[in-house]
């Protein structure tokens, strides 16, 4: 039987996010990437904020439109996924994707991108990158129900996002009452 | 009749418009025209007959007497209407059917002349047969949810190239009557800056059952669905031959717009249609292309924008943003930075040259200048880009820099 159309989606809390990377670990370490393969990145955004990326598994996935092969597929529950039986390597969707996240593989010598952890999520488990963050900066979600009014689209230093209409979502930075002194 | 029988008595007439409701609308409007004898229309909010009972000729509802917002409170109100009756005014009575605080339709009673005085006197079972229509609409907008379910997995699958046999297609299709045999192409629609956080998800909704219906007026089974801030519709083409299949498409697109109209003064509907595709495998390239149509026929203001329609546009819009910026800068930058320094209008001019297809006189009886005056600027133009305009290769480059301008890249 088919299954119910969904958007899952991350939510990322910028203010909760301290850089501490171990979404980025969890994630090569639950998908046992190679080195260079980086699924998930952690960048500094200010000072004092970061943030972090992998797939958006977006609406209008430009990977999915530039794939000559036809390999990628975006799943009933919004997860887009690529076939590394299909992938020849070309290239091309790394890149069209505005984000960064399909990786070329050295080892494969083809692109391998964030799936989000979806045998995790078919044993009812949440992805590896969210269920390691300790702040819970970083959750997910089905966007197409989830409504929060203080939630926004994009925040300074996400790329445009009205290209692809990728399946994130952010609590913005608010301004700090308290500081630690360094 | 003693005072807790007389507290607890329920007469006959709801009883039996209680039973009516179960033959759903029809029911209950033959039940009420009934009990009233008077003429009962239920419609939906934009005025479409979902049943009617006693009516002798044709009816059109002309106006409601309150504004909406006073008709839609916590408690439906009674208020006055008037209805065109084979050409004559007749006033009529109207309650608002109200469905978890949206408006759903209307109950409308013929009076005849004495409305006002009628109002009061069958206030209270006009009220009850609104809400036993509440119960109904929730009845069938609940059964509807539930096979739209399956229907919106097939259509996401097409969507996004998930069924790779044709065959598989065409028999799911069967399912619900669509022929996938024939041509199709997608057309999406979305409110321009949808808010998901604002009213604007019940806009969607509106939208949705309405084009649903344009849709079934037009003697074609509905394959639609919504996602989020879009309507997609994967609509059947009849025709051969491109052109007619693009005025067909226009002229549904106007009939929509014409009744988001009605229903919302501020309607802010944008559109988008893709590519025909007689293969349904291949539809999904179609929703790619609509997507893009409408995003480009935002930005340069098109109407109706078909992918078809679009020319270096629909590459521009898709190429690397950085690449287009040094592009941009390469053939206009020197102009821009001379008219920020001199405070000239150099790359006005050239704008309007451009879009007036280098003809001078069209050039400046747009510009109200005269023919020398724009010589003179062309002369400085040429000196400042060190390139001849009449060069049909740097007309070209001048002509795809405005483009990608226009196009918010820069």
């Amino acid at each position: 039987m088919r299954q119910m159309v969904k958007q899952m989606g991350f939510v990322f809390n910028v203010d909760l996010c301290f850089g501490c990377m171990a979404c980025e670990i969890a994630c090569r370490n639950e998908n046992q990437t190679d080195s260079t393969v980086r699924w998930r990145k952690v960048s500094r955004l200010t000072d004092d904020t970061f943030l972090s990326v992998s797939c958006n598994h977006c609406n209008s996935p430009e990977c999915f439109r530039v794939c000559p092969e036809n390999a990628f597929t975006k799943r009933g529950d919004g997860i887009v996924q690529i076939n590394s039986d299909l992938c020849t390597g070309c290239g091309l969707c790394i890149e069209a994707c505005p984000y960064g996240a399909p990786q070329y593989d050295p080892v494969t010598q083809k692109a391998s991108k964030c799936q989000m952890c979806y045998p995790r999520q078919d044993r009812g488990l949440p992805p590896a990158c969210v269920e390691s963050c300790s702040t819970e900066a970083l959750t997910f979600v089905d966007l197409n129900t989830f409504c929060d009014k203080k939630i926004v689209g994009s925040i300074p230093g996400f790329p445009d996002t009205r290209l692809t209409n990728p399946s994130i979502a952010f609590y913005p930075a608010t301004e700090r009452k308290r500081y630690f002194l360094k | 009749m003693d005072l807790v029988e007389s507290t607890f008595f329920v007469p006959d007439y709801l009883h039996d418009l209680l039973v009516a409701s179960e033959k759903g609308l029809k029911g209950i409007c033959a039940e009420l025209a009934s009990i009233l004898s008077l003429p009962v229309i239920i419609t939906d909010p934009l005025f479409n007959h979902l049943a009617a009972a006693q009516l002798v000729n044709n009816v059109e509802i002309n106006y409601i007497d309150n504004q909406q917002e006073e008709i839609i409170g916590e408690k439906p109100l009674v208020v006055n209407c008037q209805f065109t009756s084979n050409g004559v005014p007749i006033n009529g009575i109207c309650s608002a059917i109200l469905l978890d605080g949206r408006l759903r339709g209307y109950l409308f009673i013929q009076i005849g002349e004495d409305a006002a005085e009628k109002i009061a006197r069958i206030y209270s079972i006009i009220a009850y047969a609104s809400s036993l229509c509440t119960l109904e609409l929730r009845k069938r907008l609940e059964l509807k949810q539930e096979r739209q379910q399956f229907k919106e997995a097939f259509i996401y699958d097409l969507l996004y190239g998930n069924m790779k046999q044709k065959n598989e297609i065409i028999s799911y299709g069967n399912i619900w009557g669509w022929d996938f045999t024939q041509s199709h192409t997608i057309i999406v629609f979305s409110l321009i800056d949808f808010d998901y956080y604002s009213e604007d998800q019940k806009h969607i909704d509106s939208l949705f059952y309405l084009i649903e219906r344009v849709l079934i007026e037009s003697n074609l089974k509905p394959i639609a669905m919504k996602k989020r801030g879009e309507i997609v519709v994967i609509y059947q083409l009849l025709g051969e031959e491109m052109e007619t299949n693009e005025s067909v498409i226009k002229e549904f697109i106007q009939r929509v717009k014409i009744q988001a109209e009605i229903m919302d003064r501020n309607n802010r509907m944008a559109t988008g249609i893709g590519r025909e595709s007689s293969n349904p495998e291949e539809l999904y390239k179609s929703y790619q292309e609509a997507k893009v149509a409408y995003e480009v026929g935002l930005l340069l203001n098109i109407h109706t924008p078909f992918f078809n329609g679009l020319g270096l546009e629909r590459i521009l819009y898709k190429h690397d943003l950085q690449d287009v910026k040094e592009y941009y800068d390469h053939t206009l930058g020197k102009l821009e930075k001379h008219d920020q320094v001199h405070g000239g209008e150099l790359m006005h001019t050239l704008e309007f040259y451009a879009a007036n297809q280098y003809d001078i006189t069209k050039t400046a009886d747009a510009l109200f200048l005269h023919r020398n005056t724009l010589r003179y600027r062309f002369k400085k133009v040429e000196e400042i880009l060190d390139k001849k305009l009449d060069d049909m290769n740097v007309r070209l480059n001048i002509t795809a820099a405005f483009k990608i301008k226009q196009l918010r890249k820069i």
